[in-house]
């Protein structure tokens, strides 16, 4: 074995026996040692893409968040993917201080010792993946907000959760739990994230209703202000402005005393919470009279309309006569292969359009509903020239 | 579940830049004395930058290849020191179900690597007998 005192001539000599032609060659040469302290270097060699280079060299970090029957994932701020580590035959040797061949030439030849760092046969790779957020509903579930009142009755003793507490427990970015949060409806009372009972929510609703019909203020021009404001308002007004956001969106509006903030109330999200508090723990309801009853009990001046239903209810046409039952798409699996292995359970076949609601949110980039059905559904057509999918393995 | 971050030390210069260097197979020696300390080779580039590897009596040629995806070097971070017990957090803090492990540092970015992927060639007239 040549120790470090290897010289120059001797590595050119071998590369003559070697029959390589030295003109052609840069005249430095980098002899290479493997560290001595090899296996005490232990690294991962982790695969990224530039962008989150370019994230670590601003100086933000990567989360990973892992459980032991989950798969580990890596968040960035807005996005979350899976950790898979990959094995290769090849071996990859790390080195910390190689010469690129552009910063060899010129000058005299010399001999560079360069020390190998490690050996790997293992790099870990990342991939795009949905956030997994179904554990959210069921944490917020354990202690839900059903008025100031109850806060501190024996039903109300369950574990509160902070953002903190969230990020540590659910494998999502921030950006993509903030989302999530919203989508549930979620309400950050006194520093924790918590769901509002249906039916204290609904409460809120028709008194937010009722006040604005009193002030004969339009519908779609509610004063924010001047409603949060109101001195015997009888509901705490972090709620009174979540419930108004939850069923409207805030709008700017120029008025000739200045610009005042409004919320537009929207008809789609009034109507459909009135659908869901009829069907609700009903089972099914006779369409024809739910249609009646539903019409009659939202606020004057609203239409209701079956897309409202979209992802909330389904209809049964092929029943006489024909029903419709509660059938959210929040209670559905978010694993996509358990989501129609569901669907199917429910229902034999589907058309594209009342499968739809139920499968848009599994999307992951550049996949649509059409490819998802692809993947997991068989097409078939009717007598009547309907198509139709039904599932593609036995449902379970 | 276990949560840790992977965070770039800023220093100044920005963070180092490793080389890869890729072979097929495995580095064996051939006597029984193991890897670590010992010569693996000599990499020489030729004039028009071709990187070669001489190891043993094996010539191997190779090429030089920009990583269309870098490889962050990652090493556990050292203990950290003892965090003051008077944190002004007023969460409830770390939850008991959650395991804060330590983070791991970017050591270095790899955006370059030396593959060699050709079968290597021997070199004959050896005269004299190598390590391995």
């Amino acid at each position: 074995m040549a120790g470090k005192s290897r010289t120059l001539q001797e590595t050119l000599s071998l590369a003559e026996q070697a029959k390589l032609d030295l003109t052609d060659l840069n005249s430095s040469v980098q002899s290479l040692y493997l560290s001595p302290d090899m296996a005490d270097h232990e690294v991962r060699l982790l695969e990224l893409d530039s962008s989150m280079v370019k994230h670590l060299e601003a100086g933000n970090s990567l989360m990973v968040r892992g459980d032991k029957s989950d798969m580990a994932v890596v968040c960035t701020e807005d996005s979350t993917f899976e950790l898979k580590s990959t094995q290769t035959t090849n071996s990859l040797l790390l080195l910390p201080d190689c010469r690129a061949p552009e910063q060899l030439v010129g000058g005299d030849g010399c001999l560079l010792h360069k020390e190998v760092y490690c050996i790997s046969h293992v790099y870990l790779e990342l991939k795009k993946c949905r956030p997994k957020l179904k554990k959210l509903q069921t944490l917020l579930q354990e202690n839900v907000f059903t008025g100031p009142e109850y806060e501190s009755d024996e039903k109300h003793t369950g574990r509160k959760y902070t953002t903190t507490d969230l990020h540590s427990l659910i494998q999502a970015s921030e950006k993509e739990l903030l989302e999530e949060l919203r989508k549930l409806q979620a309400v950050h009372i006194d520093g924790y994230w918590r769901l509002v009972d249906f039916d204290y929510m609904g409460n809120v609703l028709q008194y937010i209703i009722d006040t604005v019909d009193c002030q004969s203020w339009p519908y779609d021009q509610i004063p924010t202000d001047k409603l949060l404001g109101m001195e015997d308002n009888v509901y705490p007004r972090v709620l009174l402005e979540h419930c108004l956001d939850c069923y409207g969106d805030r709008k700017m509006m120029e008025f000739h005393g200045g610009a005042e903030q409004v919320h537009v109330l929207s008809e789609d999200r009034v109507c459909g919470y009135f659908a869901e508090y009829l069907l609700k723990g009903v089972g099914k309801f006779n369409l024809a009279e739910f249609l009646q009853t539903w019409k009659e009990s939202v606020p004057v001046g609203m239409t209701t309309n079956l897309q409202q239903l979209e992802g909330v209810a389904l209809i049964d046409k092929k029943s006489h006569p024909q029903v419709i039952s509660h059938f959210p798409v929040t209670d559905l699996p978010e694993d996509a292969s358990d989501r129609f292995n569901r669907l199917f359970r429910t229902r034999e076949k589907w058309t594209l359009e009342d499968i739809s609601p139920y499968i848009r949110d599994l999307c992951e980039q550049k996949q649509t509903v059409g490819s998802l059905l692809t993947k997991f559904a068989r097409a078939s057509t009717l007598p009547d020239g309907t198509k139709v999918y039904n599932s593609r393995v036995p449902v379970k | 579940m276990v949560q840790f971050a992977i965070r770039m030390p800023q220093t100044e210069g920005g963070c180092p830049e490793w080389t890869m260097v890729e072979l097929q197979g495995v580095l064996e020696t051939r006597d029984s004395s193991g890897l670590p300390g010992n010569r693996l080779g000599d990499l020489h580039f030729t004039k028009g930058g071709q990187p070669i590897l001489l190891i043993g009596h094996h010539v191997l040629h190779g090429k030089v290849v920009e990583l269309e995806k870098p490889f962050a070097v990652l090493v556990k971070e050292k203990e950290k020191e003892k965090k003051d017990d008077s944190t002004d957090s007023m969460d409830t803090g770390e939850s008991a179900d959650t395991v804060t492990c330590s983070d791991y540092l970017v050591k270095a970015v790899i955006r370059n690597k030396l593959v060699f992927k050709n079968r290597p060639r021997p070199i004959i007239n050896l005269t004299h007998k190598k390590g391995h």
